[in-house]
């Protein structure tokens, strides 16, 4: 564990440095991000101009659960997500995995975090803000104790979102234009911002388990406003567990099937 | 037509073609990359079927917008696609050819591009239009109205093009111009009615939204097709708007080319 955070932080170092290089592009990079949530949380607004609850959630909590889920996303945006969307736009079409299998380091690990979008910090830092500034709105439901079953639950969240979306990556060993599946799993996670409920039961179901986009916003949340289950708390441990076994099987039959041609 | 007139087209003609058997090479990036959009279109008109089901004053009834976002999904190839492809050509320097040879950049990726978003756009067209026919049969879509669309939408794809190519021609000054690309196709897909219908928009920001080329890239051709609204003022605006960036995008190559520099062979 110490080896490898000691090499995640020397990439996050050099990763830096190189931003640092280019300060106008990672500026530009972030205006994406900013640009983006400002609409999604223009669009929330929007939705209660009407009513004031929908499936039983107000404007406040929908504003509560969208910061999570942003927060969350733009993390994992931070730290893993470019590197897996390289890996899968051009990791195995040119080769460059064969650079990772021959280090002494897990393949996983550093085809997954060996690009960490640094200029996303920005991003990250006002998401955070606004998570911190929404948990203020909402302080009459929180309790302590949900709170700390809150940041248990964005544990959970976070090892599902990793394993599912490597799970995504793996697809590139078996498909040879295989971002698009990366491009799904990106687009639906923007749901997560939205209470599950008022999806039908089968989008629901896809929600929990495929494109598992519930666990980043809509179940923290509901711990968060003491509205969660003991169901759903059982079934997020079940996922991670499930999530984890098929992303190394995954991963390791990609690994024996990955073949590089000359050098 | 003169000869030369016609064998400019047909050259065009060919790079939309190749497009088309392009995106039939890798079928199953195309097919997900359809399923994406159904998806993801299928889940927004979810969000604002609860909206209006909850709400007490909804602009618009559950049906209309389950109708609404089942057009929509067409109208959206023609006028929300990514032009990264040009930035890369541009950064690697593949757009040499193209100022070598007799040939526009800007008409070749013109091509290129409406090859791919006719493809997808049929191919969603050809499911929609069943489930239109089976689940809402009060709904009858004439001929004249599916022409006044088509023409509509070209021109929505042609303002989109066009606005979406000024800003790719960033990348010959800017390594990153994707991210003002993507900022920009996000603000259009929100006021061009594809996040939020346009209905659900407070009247004074539809009233100022009129006059921009937006509703008339997604909201008003969905009305078009549909008979609500004639097709002439749409095409009137869009035009003034087409004929702005197109003029923009000038400027820009003017510029775009006398900065440009290739090294190697």
């Amino acid at each position: 564990m110490k080896k490898y955070l000691h090499i995640y932080s020397i990439i996050l170092k050099t990763t830096l440095q190189q931003v640092l290089q280019y300060r106008v592009n990672a500026v530009i990079q972030s205006l994406y991000g900013f640009v983006y949530l400002t609409a999604l949380y223009f669009a929330i607004q929007l939705m209660f101009l009407n009513t004031t609850t929908i499936a039983g959630w107000s404007k406040n909590e929908v504003n509560l659960m969208f910061s999570v889920m942003i927060t969350m996303f733009t993390f994992f945006l931070t730290i893993t997500l470019e590197s897996i969307r390289i890996f899968m736009t051009k990791g195995v079409a040119t080769g460059d995995v064969d650079i990772f299998m021959v280090k002494p380091v897990n393949t996983q690990f550093l085809i997954c975090f060996f690009y960490p979008d640094i200029s996303q910090i920005m991003v990250l830092a006002g998401a955070f803000v606004f998570f911190i500034q929404q948990l203020f709105v909402n302080i009459h439901a929180i309790t302590l104790t949900s709170f700390l079953i809150f940041i248990f639950m964005c544990f959970m969240s976070a090892l599902i979102f990793y394993f599912v979306y490597s799970l995504y990556g793996a697809s590139a060993f078996f498909i040879t234009k295989s971002n698009q599946v990366l491009e799904l799993a990106n687009k639906l996670s923007d749901f997560g911002s939205y209470p599950v409920n008022i999806f039908p039961k089968t989008f629901q179901i896809i929600s929990f388990t495929i494109l598992p986009f519930a666990f980043f916003g809509y179940v923290p949340t509901l711990f968060l406003l003491n509205k969660g289950s003991f169901s759903l708390f059982v079934i997020s441990i079940v996922m991670v567990c499930t999530s984890y076994i098929v992303n190394q099987w995954a991963w390791k039959k990609g690994l024996r099937e990955y073949s590089s041609a000359s050098s | 037509m003169e000869e030369w007139q016609i064998n400019v087209m047909k050259k065009y003609f060919l790079i939309f073609r190749l497009a088309i058997l392009d995106a039939f090479e890798y079928r199953i990036n195309l097919f997900l990359h359809v399923f994406k959009y159904g998806f993801f279109t299928a889940l927004t008109a979810m969000i604002w079927v609860a909206v209006a089901h909850y709400s007490t004053t909804s602009p618009m009834p559950i049906d209309d917008i389950v109708v609404y976002y089942l057009l929509a999904a067409i109208t959206y190839s023609l006028t929300s696609f990514h032009l990264s492809y040009v930035e890369t050509d541009i950064s690697l320097g593949r757009v040499s050819i193209m100022l070598l040879k007799p040939i526009s950049a800007f008409y070749h990726y013109f091509s290129f591009q409406f090859g791919l978003s006719v493809l997808e756009a049929l191919l969603r067209a050809c499911i929609l239009f069943f489930i239109i026919i089976f689940y809402f049969p009060s709904i009858i879509i004439g001929f004249t109205n599916i022409l006044s669309f088509a023409m509509v939408m070209l021109f929505a794809y042609t303002f989109c093009f066009t606005s979406f190519y000024c800003f790719s021609l960033f990348a010959f000054w800017l390594q990153h111009v994707g991210s003002i690309r993507m900022s920009y196709l996000f603000v259009l897909r929100l006021l061009s009615g594809f996040v939020v219908p346009f209905a659900f928009f407070p009247m004074w920001i539809q009233n100022i939204l009129y006059y921009t080329p937006f509703p008339h890239l997604v909201d008003h051709p969905i009305k078009i097709l549909l008979g609500q609204i004639p097709v002439i003022p749409s095409l009137q605006i869009l035009s003034f708007w087409i004929l702005v960036v197109y003029c923009i995008y000038r400027l820009i190559w003017h510029y775009a080319q006398k900065a440009y520099e290739s090294v190697g062979g």
